[in-house]
């Protein structure tokens, strides 16, 4: 069984706010990022494996491997990532595998609308959300541990 | 006080807020409290106090960081400031300055987010200069305008507070209640929580052995101040590993063109950091002197390549740039920009993770702690040598790293993951903090309650311990710090009416 302590949307997966932030906060075993991009580029994935803090097993996946590792036996608490909502869109239709999801940071594009300070959507994500939450997962934005938690149904 | 000590209040607020001009050090030095209340000193004609009164302050904010647009707690420059201008115009401890200090300064991460949003608002104009064909217009909306805005807001948000709370204070002080008792009290409980808070963030094994065994080590003996800086200094040197393979050769751009992006980058990183972009408009800022070399003739290139690059970005400034050294080589060799936006993006994540979990995160800590202790112990060299080792940490690695980015691309920024990876003084970090600050509070603790005329001195600095044992216990079960916080000031009024 896996334990999904924290599955995160942020658009720079790794970085300070989960390494000095949520990591001390929080307890897991695994990091895992769901990225076909970078699971494809193996300098890239070299180096965030390389990068990622000491003590955690890192693996990085894409949506399908994602699944069949969520599925085997082994007990893991994981923190999952991922640059976009479509990713937990698409796994969610095949397997209902998240109750919650946290949004962490996601930047302008030219087509996206400010829905709070630091996080910016556009009518691609915003179905996606809405398809998620039909799914019955809940979705909050949480940049650190210390904010509080704000429902994403207020804001779209 | 007069008009314009509060006016230049204000100007030390932003050029501490700011960080903007300094080549990336001014985040780790005038930001910080013990900086900021020299530099406040100064200002009023008691540098020594200043120094002194902002080293007990930072001591609370000793393990202060933001990340990636986040910004929580106190503003540790206004809290410097407002402490410092208090102890020295009435006669309240540098403990005390710090109970009214550490609220105020809550003041200054409210507007934190609007600085942000403003921001926003520049980065949009500056991009549509741009697509207008005015190369100035980058100059005007990372630059001018924001750092403008700044001056001006800081001056007044600055010198208001500092005059509100100048007449508040020196109303109580005045008054019939004995305010000043109050709030020395309030202090050194204060400083012993951000002891406990210290120990259980930076929980080992025997943290709370350790912090107690050389907090009473420190009451009970005088050694020499150096001993123990030296000993960190020399554990944390670390040989600078040279890769062999051969430099990629200047074609187009010149080494010249790096220096001056290496500049543009590291003094401006943050001038109009925003949600939108972040460090975005800064890295299109630095590629300015890049692309104006490699599209010398074609300006319509050279604009669509800027405005390309003013995308989201945001790193660690300083061990990040091994990737801006990079893409500047991407860039010359003429790569697709599907491929560069791609590793861009890949690597400023995987950087800003790694990068302040050395610089924000160890180092900052360490040589503030020597710039503290000197300023405590009155030896100031350990202040000078502090500051200088982190100068030139900061001007070292940004620049290596620009370079070698350029000229061994990938190859650089797996040396600079080993690099972070294996450095001996981060490894050894939990265990040189928890020694350096438990020697610090005890110290700034020992001088607090001998200038509030205590008898036993020794006596109480140690039943201050048990304190941190009950803050150490809470924390541990979970307690919010916010509420233990609250409640500091209560077991003030407490204390007050018991002595």
């Amino acid at each position: 069984m896996k334990n999904i302590v924290l599955a995160r949307v942020d658009d720079r997966l790794i970085h300070g706010q989960i390494t000095i932030g949520w990591l001390n906060k929080i307890s897991v075993d695994t990091i895992i990022i769901i990225n076909k991009e970078l699971r494809s580029n193996t300098f890239l994935s070299e180096m965030t494996k390389q990068a990622a803090p000491d003590n955690y097993r890192t693996e990085i996946f894409n949506t399908e491997e994602f699944i069949e590792y969520y599925k085997n036996s082994t007990k893991e608490d994981i923190l999952i990532l991922s640059k976009e909502v479509k990713v937990y869109e698409n796994i969610q239709i095949k397997e209902e595998i998240f109750s919650e999801i946290n949004i962490g940071n996601i930047g302008s594009k030219d087509d996206s609308k400010k829905i709070y300070k630091n996080v910016h959507i556009n009518s691609e994500e915003k179905k996606s959300i809405k398809n998620l939450l039909e799914k019955n997962c809940n979705i909050y934005l949480q940049m650190l541990p210390e904010d509080s938690k704000i429902n994403i149904e207020k804001l779209i | 006080m007069t008009l314009l000590k509060f006016i230049l209040l204000g100007i030390i607020y932003y050029v501490g807020n700011s960080t903007s001009f300094t080549l990336g050090i001014g985040y780790f030095t005038l930001y910080r409290p013990v900086f900021s209340g020299l530099l406040t000193g100064i200002v009023l004609g008691d540098a020594v106090t200043g120094f002194f009164v902002g080293a007990i302050i930072n001591i609370f904010f000793i393990g202060f960081k933001s990340t990636g647009g986040s910004l929580k707690g106190g503003d540790p420059c206004l809290a410097g400031i407002i402490g410092a201008m208090i102890a020295i115009n009435y006669d309240i401890q540098g403990v005390g300055a710090l109970a009214i200090a550490y609220p105020v300064s809550a003041i200054g991460i409210i507007f934190w987010r609007y600085r942000l949003n403003l921001n926003s608002y520049y980065v949009k104009e500056g991009i549509k200069g741009l697509k207008k064909g005015d190369l100035n217009s980058i100059n005007q909306y990372d630059i001018y305008y924001p750092q403008m805005s700044l001056l001006i807001f800081n001056i007044v948000l600055g010198g208001s507070l500092s005059f509100l709370i100048y007449k508040g204070v020196g109303y109580l002080v005045n008054s019939s209640i004995d305010i000043v008792k109050y709030l020395n009290f309030t202090g050194i409980i204060l400083i012993i929580l951000s002891g406990a808070i210290l120990s259980i963030n930076h929980k080992w094994k025997y943290t709370i052995y350790f912090f107690t065994i050389f907090y009473v080590f420190s009451v009970f003996f005088k050694f020499d101040p150096y001993l123990i800086p030296v000993i960190i200094a020399i554990l944390s040197v670390q040989k600078n590993r040279k890769i062999k393979e051969p430099k990629n050769k200047f074609k187009i751009i010149k080494k010249q063109d790096l220096y001056k992006s290496w500049f543009i980058w590291m003094n401006f990183t943050h001038s109009c950091y925003s949600y939108e972009k972040l460090q975005g408009f800064a890295f299109a800022h630095s590629m300015v002197p890049i692309f104006k070399r490699i599209y010398k003739k074609d300006k319509e290139k050279l604009f669509q390549s800027i405005i390309r690059h003013t995308d989201y970005f945001n790193t660690e400034p300083n061990i990040g740039t091994p990737i801006h050294g990079y893409i500047i080589r991407l860039e010359e060799e003429g790569k697709s920009k599907r491929q560069i936006k791609e590793i861009k993006e890949g690597l400023m994540g995987i950087m800003a993770g790694m990068g302040d979990s050395v610089t924000q995160t160890v180092l900052a800590p360490l040589t503030t702690m020597a710039v503290i202790y000197g300023a405590l112990t009155g030896e100031y060299i350990l202040s000078i040598g502090g500051t200088l080792i982190m100068s030139c940490a900061v001007i070292f690695l940004s620049l290596k790293g620009y370079l070698d980015g350029y000229y061994y691309g990938q190859l650089a920024l797996e040396e600079r993951i080993k690099f972070s990876k294996n450095s001996r003084m981060v490894k050894l970090f939990p265990v040189m903090f928890i020694i350096s600050i438990s020697i610090i509070i005890s110290k700034a603790l020992v001088f607090s309650i001998r200038a509030i005329s205590v008898e036993n001195i020794r006596g109480a600095t140690l039943s201050l311990l048990i304190f941190y044992f009950i803050f150490y216990f809470l924390l541990n079960k979970k307690i919010k710090e916010e509420l233990l916080l609250a409640s500091v000031y209560l077991l003030g009024v407490v204390l007050f009416i018991f002595a």
